[in-house]
């Protein structure tokens, strides 16, 4: 980078803090440091509703997806406003009249203890592992693609980001995730901006809409019926309204943002707010996709963008047999290239296009051909998987962006990552320290007492990030397992709420006993069918409002601990 | 265990001042109408800018 990248970068940094801990002055208590005294406005809870959910990963592997395969992943985002209307009529009154902390306290209020903890102690656990992943995630990439240390670059991102959580709560990390999200916005509109203005001359929009529509990349609804099809849109409407609710309407790391807001109206506003701007924000990353993949007609892309399992792949035994691959690909690119060129100066003149058509989509089936054999020479040499979408979009502002808007481009993954993380650990905090600490050893401790244990915990929570991200290659199988519990408890966690608000009779033991019944039907279905993991969250959900319901009327609640 | 119900639709409109919008109906009427249009237009893009030779 240059040095007015780096000032760029340096500046945002610098600002970002002290604006948070300037925001965060008037926080009284613990009131104050987890729901910022209930008196933030609409637009900033659902700035921070967003800048929460888009984490450094969506805003670089989105992008990288989209080269790969066009605009699909949009259907899972389709259902999102239903989501938010569901959310604002029917979850978020109970939670904001109740003057709750954590959603899960609300459980313990129409349900009993246990039913808090369990869920209380699943999300800590997931939650816990995610915040080192959203850290580990973009420090890998920067590392490749910037030459950066992995260790500083996590170390920097995470210290940082626990100062200012620390200091401020949640006041200071609504008030950054705006300033991040603003910056997000403006990141996606300049690599639109630059993505064009790197095109050759000649060629115009209309030009760059028919390249991508060659290879069919602006397909964005995919209306087969295959529920073993993520990217559809039913699969998108049902499975990813379910997964939304239970996201939005259920994860604390959300919640909390709505509980901050001055009144119900506001809460319901912000999310609104997403509602509307959450679909072409999503679609504008996905067109970001799409435009490099009709840039790399023009300029010759390599055959994997992970320029560390390249280096790896060349110095195996396999290396000149992966040479080959780079040379054909480079062969095969060259001839795309003349022939898109001839192709738009025939489409000018109003020539036959038929026949370059055809010729440029064989060149393109050859290139994701050969780009494909690459993946897999890594994935037998590595003895894993290749990862290569998250180097796509980073790879190109390395490479082509001009100096400034690179400090710019590169703040903002680090932005999305911290965004995402500052969130985290608010929810980790609150839930350890109301849900556990406040609840099951120490009742009577002053405000100062828990704001203190509050900071502590952040802290505590923000460490075991870092922990994690340090060494989360070493952590592999553990992290996919965590993960995979989380997606078998996402819908099943919707259930239980579904159960306290719609199933009057519904007691305490149908709760807990559903819950756990709900996580084993989709452990089930997961084992015995091939269906989209979205359709989880619906057989959770709906298994635990079956079951639940039973259990409830057949057993009586289970008597109250202290 | 304290009570358990809160009805959320007493519980709503303390506030009606929605601007352009009349009442909270109408606001989460046009999020439908939105997010119809969008499928509709993103359906449009679908097979408007398939440019496939088959």
């Amino acid at each position: 980078m240059s040095l007015l990248d780096w000032g760029v970068f340096l500046v945002y940094f610098g600002g970002v803090v002290g604006f948070a801990i300037y925001q965060s002055r008037k926080n009284v208590g613990m009131e104050g440091y987890f729901l910022a005294n209930r008196r933030l406005p609409w637009y900033a809870i659902g700035l921070s509703v967003m800048a929460t959910q888009a984490s450094a990963i969506t805003f670089i592997g989105t992008t990288g997806q989209a080269f790969d395969s066009g605009m699909e992943f949009i259907q899972v985002y389709l259902p999102q406003p239903i989501a938010m209307i569901l959310i604002c009529v029917f979850f978020v009154p109970f939670f904001y009249k109740a003057k709750l902390y954590t959603a899960y306290e609300y459980l313990e209020n129409r349900f009993d203890s246990k039913t808090r903890s369990l869920t209380a102690f699943l999300f800590l656990v997931s939650r816990g592992l995610a915040a080192g992943i959203v850290l580990y995630a973009p420090a890998i990439v920067l590392s490749v693609i910037m030459g950066w240390d992995e260790t500083v670059t996590i170390v920097i991102m995470g210290v940082i980001t626990i100062l200012y959580t620390m200091v401020g709560g949640i006041t200071a990390v609504i008030w950054t995730d705006v300033v991040q999200m603003l910056m997000m916005f403006a990141g996606i509109g300049a690599a639109l901006v630059i993505l064009f203005g790197t095109l050759p001359p000649e060629v115009g929009v209309t030009d760059v809409v028919y390249i991508g529509g060659l290879q069919n990349m602006w397909q964005s609804i995919d209306l087969s019926w295959d529920p073993s099809n993520r990217y559809t849109l039913w699969t998108g409407m049902i499975g990813g309204l379910f997964l939304a609710l239970a996201y939005f309407g259920t994860d604390q790391s959300q919640v909390q943002r709505y509980l901050t807001a001055k009144s119900l109206k506001e809460s319901r506003l912000g999310l609104i707010f997403n509602a509307f701007v959450k679909v072409p924000m999503q679609f504008a990353i996905l067109a970001i996709g799409v435009l490099l993949f009709v840039f790399y007609h023009f300029e010759q892309p390599p055959i994997i963008f992970n320029s560390a399992e390249v280096a790896v792949v060349q110095e195996s035994d396999r290396g000149d047999e992966f040479r080959q691959l780079e040379a054909e690909h480079g062969r095969v690119f060259a001839q795309r290239r003349e022939a898109t060129m001839g192709l738009l100066e025939a489409r000018r003149q109003g020539a036959e296009l038929s026949d370059l058509q055809l010729q440029i989509g064989t060149y393109d089936d050859q290139l994701v051909e050969l780009r494909s054999d690459a993946k897999t020479m890594i994935s037998e040499v590595r003895g894993a998987s290749s990862n290569d979408v998250n180097y796509v979009f980073p790879s190109y502002l390395i490479k082509y962006v001009p100096a400034g808007i690179l400090g710019l481009m590169i703040a903002v993954i680090f932005a999305a990552a911290m965004s995402s993380l500052d969130s985290e650990l608010t929810a980790l905090s609150s839930a350890t320290v109301i849900d556990f600490y406040q609840r099951w050893f120490k009742k009577d401790g002053t405000d100062d007492h828990y704001l203190m244990v509050s900071r502590v915990v952040t802290l505590a929570w923000g460490a075991i990030a870092v922990f994690v991200a340090l060494f989360a290659g070493r952590l592999g199988s553990l992290i996919e397992a965590v993960n995979l519990v989380g997606s078998y408890f996402y819908g099943s966690l919707l259930g239980v709420f579904l159960l306290a608000f719609m199933v009057k009779d519904a007691n305490g033991t149908g709760a807990f006993w559903g819950l756990l019944a709900g996580m084993g039907s989709v452990i089930l279905v997961a084992q015995t069918t091939d269906i989209s993991f979205l359709y989880y969250n619906v057989v959770g959900a709906v298994a635990v409002l079956v079951i639940g319901t039973l259990i409830s009327r057949m057993a009586p609640p289970a008597p109250e601990p202290a | 265990m304290t009570d358990p119900v809160v009805d959320p639709v007493a519980s709503t409109e303390e506030d009606d001042d929605l601007g352009f919008f009349p009442s909270w109906n109408s606001l989460y009427w046009s999020v439908v109408v939105y997010t119809a249009a969008s499928i509709l237009v993103l359906y449009w893009i679908t097979v408007a800018l398939d440019y496939r030779i088959s």
